[in-house]
């Protein structure tokens, strides 16, 4: 791999995409035995790209009661996993394990599908349940397809390894002292005798059994909570990119890979949208200092980008990147005095968040009685609706949207405390005849953000990536 | 109070007769009336929603062995049964300590907490195992655990750090924590082999059934992780401690110390590192301390070196220990009804 050091404990997760088909599975197996040679390797899988967004639906259908398609949907999803089984491993004996297994575990999938079919009925428990199968299926394949190729490695759940959570089932956070010790047990005993974790990503289970999930992203957590568990000396997020860049690189043509950020850079890009990172993934590193890298698993050369506690001076700048969210929506809400009044933004909060809608920015000005929201553009219309049915009339006069909109963020710790950045940025924009419509306020020293329509985005980003040199 | 009693052998029964002695002021004094509700030992178990007697109970296990023979039943609910199945506040953990994996004390502990139960242990196994993660759960499941019978019995070396010295900054501690390897150490300065010290210790009744326990550093250890947690904040179990017994120590070893003005002790400290081993103390050293008796020195950073002596163990003194656990868990669950 072109790295100076070997015998690392390396906690590696990959993505859906790796396991997708049989030919992708093998590959990946191929590259695991490769590191294996040089490294301890601990493995954490997703569900195969589109199952976990599969199984979500199963449960929003039972929930409707639509029993057919329900099943329909369920029985693709067998299908795929049956097939992709019996064609990624060779040898009949490993075929027949790999086969049993997974009969055991789809059974499973089926009783409970039936279960809940009968009750109609879905809860967190039991859509957390099913959500989770995902994952148990992937290891499956991963396992037996290391096997064959003569690499000791056993499947095992998030539960199995001894992930244990809060019941917040659907956005669990994990109990970390009691998880330690458990995961550090069963690892360490793995490894022990030469045996590979194939780990579940996205699911642990509350302190009763039931098996929760960590939300959107949660296969990286599991990777984090892993590592910290054991005390590895990295994780490395395998996915289809080299690593973060400056900026999109669909945008901009001169995108560079960033190098290195520290773990709150990286943070933060993962709330602007740096879509390969969970935003809770860092916190297990951050106590134990152990260093993250994002890196692409069709281009192993590269060694993508770390994200540690100190990154290297040399590779600190003052912006680091360019994120942007595309295609959102702006709700500018209007009224009397009421709406500057203290009190009225978190009203605005309790009334959207009741809806699950997420506040993805928030700026408020009592001068002249308004406050905007950016909300993701699925959300907009449920959005205003809720604003309209509790608020108008009341404290609000008047709800104006504007519907394409794209949050723009400049991310570097190198900003703190340097004056003239926002006079830097906002010139550069103008420059470009955009029009700059709304700044977040309050948010950390480490990024600045603000909102144009969407037609203006590419060319604010161009111009912007230019100003702060980050092509060079 | 309700109470369920896990393990009926010294702790457990001197506790018994403690509640017995003391039950009226107990109630004058604190409002506390604490009823055992179950008892378990290795064989069985006994159960009353009203609350044992506990006259009938001790002379039941004097004369049989076992506490199942307190009611003339064919099936009998094991453990975890009774932890599970029966409403109670507290949880009293007394069963031996076990380093390999802690039971069966660590799924007592575990299943009371998850079902609400607030925990007194002096079993000192599951601790030194999974501290972090007990207190943990704790947290998580809003009960107490408490285990002040766990380090020094009756001496509460525990509450002195956590308390009296509130506000101050412990640096470092050192400390004898184990009373048996103590009383050995101290009987070989006289002249005796190891072999022999051991063969006395034994026939004194001080050693534990598995003389390794002692022997091995292994208590002294737990108690070192103990202390670690709980007054220094760190979260280690008894694989973070580097642990020497007191097996290798010669007379030999003993008289050069003496030449020195000093004594061999095994002692546990926390300075950079966990360690427990057999290490030199000068004579004059208040920490060195004689026969069964435990002494621990804490430097702290504006209060300089103080050290506490008293005794480390004994049923009795344990069975105290739990009373003021029991009173402070009373404290604090009025003063959250109140609240
Ligand atoms: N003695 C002390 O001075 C002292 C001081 C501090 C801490 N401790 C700790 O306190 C604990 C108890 O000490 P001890 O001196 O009372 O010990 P003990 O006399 O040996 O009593 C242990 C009790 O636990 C019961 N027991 C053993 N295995 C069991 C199982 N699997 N299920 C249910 N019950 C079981 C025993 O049953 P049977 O009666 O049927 O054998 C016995 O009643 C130990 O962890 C010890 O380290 C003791």
């Amino acid at each position: 791999m072109g790295r100076g050091y070997t015998d690392l404990k390396l906690v590696l997760k990959f993505g859906g995409t790796s396991v997708s088909s049989s030919q992708n599975i093998r590959n990946v197996a191929t590259l695991i035995k490769k590191l294996s040679k040089e490294h301890k390797i601990i493995l954490v899988f997703s569900a195969i790209s589109g199952v976990t967004d599969d199984l979500i639906r199963i449960t929003n259908l039972i929930q409707n009661r639509n029993k057919e398609a329900a099943s329909s949907l369920a029985k693709k999803i067998i299908k795929m996993h049956t097939d992709i089984a019996d064609q990624c491993v060779k040898n009949s004996k490993i075929k027949k394990d790999l086969l049993n297994k997974m009969k055991s575990d789809l059974d499973e999938f089926q009783d409970l599908l039936h279960g809940m079919l009968l009750l109609g009925e879905v809860t967190p428990r039991s859509s957390d349940y099913m959500i989770s199968f995902g994952e148990r299926l992937s290891i499956n394949l991963v396992a037996f397809a290391l096997n064959e190729i003569d690499v000791k490695a056993v499947p095992l759940t998030g539960k199995d390894v001894g992930i244990v959570t809060d019941s917040n089932f659907g956005g669990a956070k994990p109990l970390m002292d009691t998880t330690r010790l458990h995961v550090s047990h069963t690892v360490e005993n793995l490894l022990q005798k030469k045996t590979m974790a194939v780990i579940g990503g996205f699911a642990g289970a509350d302190q009763h059994g039931n098996i929760t999930t960590f939300g959107r992203g949660g296969s990286d957590y599991t990777a984090t909570i892993i590592a910290s568990s054991i005390k590895a000396d990295e994780v490395w997020l395998m996915s289809d990119v080299d690593g973060l860049m400056t900026t999109d690189p669909k945008i901009v043509k001169d995108a560079k890979l960033i190098k290195e950020v520290s773990y709150i850079e990286a943070m933060e890009m993962a709330l602007f949208g740096a879509k390969y990172i969970h935003p809770r993934a860092l916190e297990p590193l951050v106590a134990k200092k152990i260093p993250l890298r994002i890196r692409n698993t069709f281009n192993v050369n590269n060694s993508g980008t770390l994200v540690t506690a100190t990154p290297q001076a040399d590779t600190q700048k003052m912006v680091k990147c360019v994120s942007t969210i595309r295609h959102t929506g702006l709700i500018d809400v209007r009224g009397g005095s009421m709406v500057g009044a203290p009190g009225t933004a978190a009203t605005i909060f309790s009334i959207l968040a009741k809806e699950g809608i997420n506040i993805m920015m928030i700026s408020q000005s009592p001068s002249e009685s308004s406050i905007s929201i950016i909300v993701k553009k699925n959300d907009l219309d449920k959005a205003v609706n809720s604003l309209e049915m509790n608020l108008l009339g009341k404290i609000i006069k008047k709800v104006d949207v504007t519907v394409d909109v794209s949050i723009i963020a400049l991310i570097g710790s190198g900003m703190r405390g340097i004056a003239g950045v926002a006079s830097k940025v906002f010139t550069a924009v103008a420059k470009k005849g955009v029009n700059v419509i709304m700044i977040a306020q309050g948010s950390s020293e480490l990024n600045l953000a603000f909102v144009v329509k969407d037609s203006d985005c590419n060319s604010a980003v161009q111009a912007l990536h230019d100003e702060f040199k980050l092509g060079k | 109070m309700r109470i369920i009693l896990s393990g009926f052998g010294v702790v457990g029964q001197s506790f018994a007769k403690l509640l017995l002695s003391r039950s009226e002021d107990l109630y004058a004094k604190h409002g506390l009336k604490p009823r055992i509700v179950g008892v378990f030992d290795s064989n069985g178990s006994a159960a009353s929603s009203a609350g044992l007697d506990l006259n009938r109970l001790l002379e039941v296990k004097k004369k049989y062995g076992s506490i199942r023979k307190y009611h003339n039943k064919e099936k009998d609910a094991n453990g975890l049964d009774m932890i599970n199945g029966m409403d109670a506040e507290v949880l009293i953990e007394t069963t031996p300590s076990n380093y390999k994996d802690a039971e069966p004390g660590m799924s007592h502990i575990v299943n009371a907490m998850k079902k609400g139960l607030n925990v007194i242990t002096v079993n000192k196994g599951p601790l030194a195992l999974a501290f972090p993660s007990l207190i943990e759960l704790a947290t998580y499941n809003q009960v107490q655990l408490k285990f002040s019978g766990t380090v020094g019995g009756g001496t509460p070396i525990l509450d002195y750090a956590k308390n009296s010295l509130r506000g101050e900054r412990i640096v470092s501690f050192q400390g004898i924590l184990n009373g048996t390897t103590n009383y050995i150490l101290t009987n070989m300065a006289t002249g005796l082999t190891f072999k022999a010290a051991l063969a006395d210790a034994k026939k004194k009744g001080y050693v534990e059934a598995d003389e390794s326990l002692d022997i091995d550093g292994f208590d002294a250890a737990a108690k070192l992780v103990i202390l670690a947690n709980w007054i220094m904040d760190m979260k280690v179990t008894i694989k973070d401690i580097k642990r020497t017994g007191i097996r290798d120590v010669t007379t030999g070893d003993i008289k050069k110390a003496a030449a020195k003005d000093c004594a061999i002790k095994l002692v546990a400290s926390c300075e950079r590192d966990l360690v427990v081993a057999p290490k030199e103390i000068p004579l004059d050293d208040p920490m060195c301390v004689n026969g069964t008796l435990n002494a621990i020195t804490f430097n702290s950073e504006h209060s300089g070196q103080q050290t506490i002596t008293g005794r480390g163990a004994g049923g009795i003194e344990t069975a105290s220990s739990i009373l003021r656990d029991l009173l402070d868990i009373k404290q604090e669950v009025s003063r959250i009804e109140i609240a």
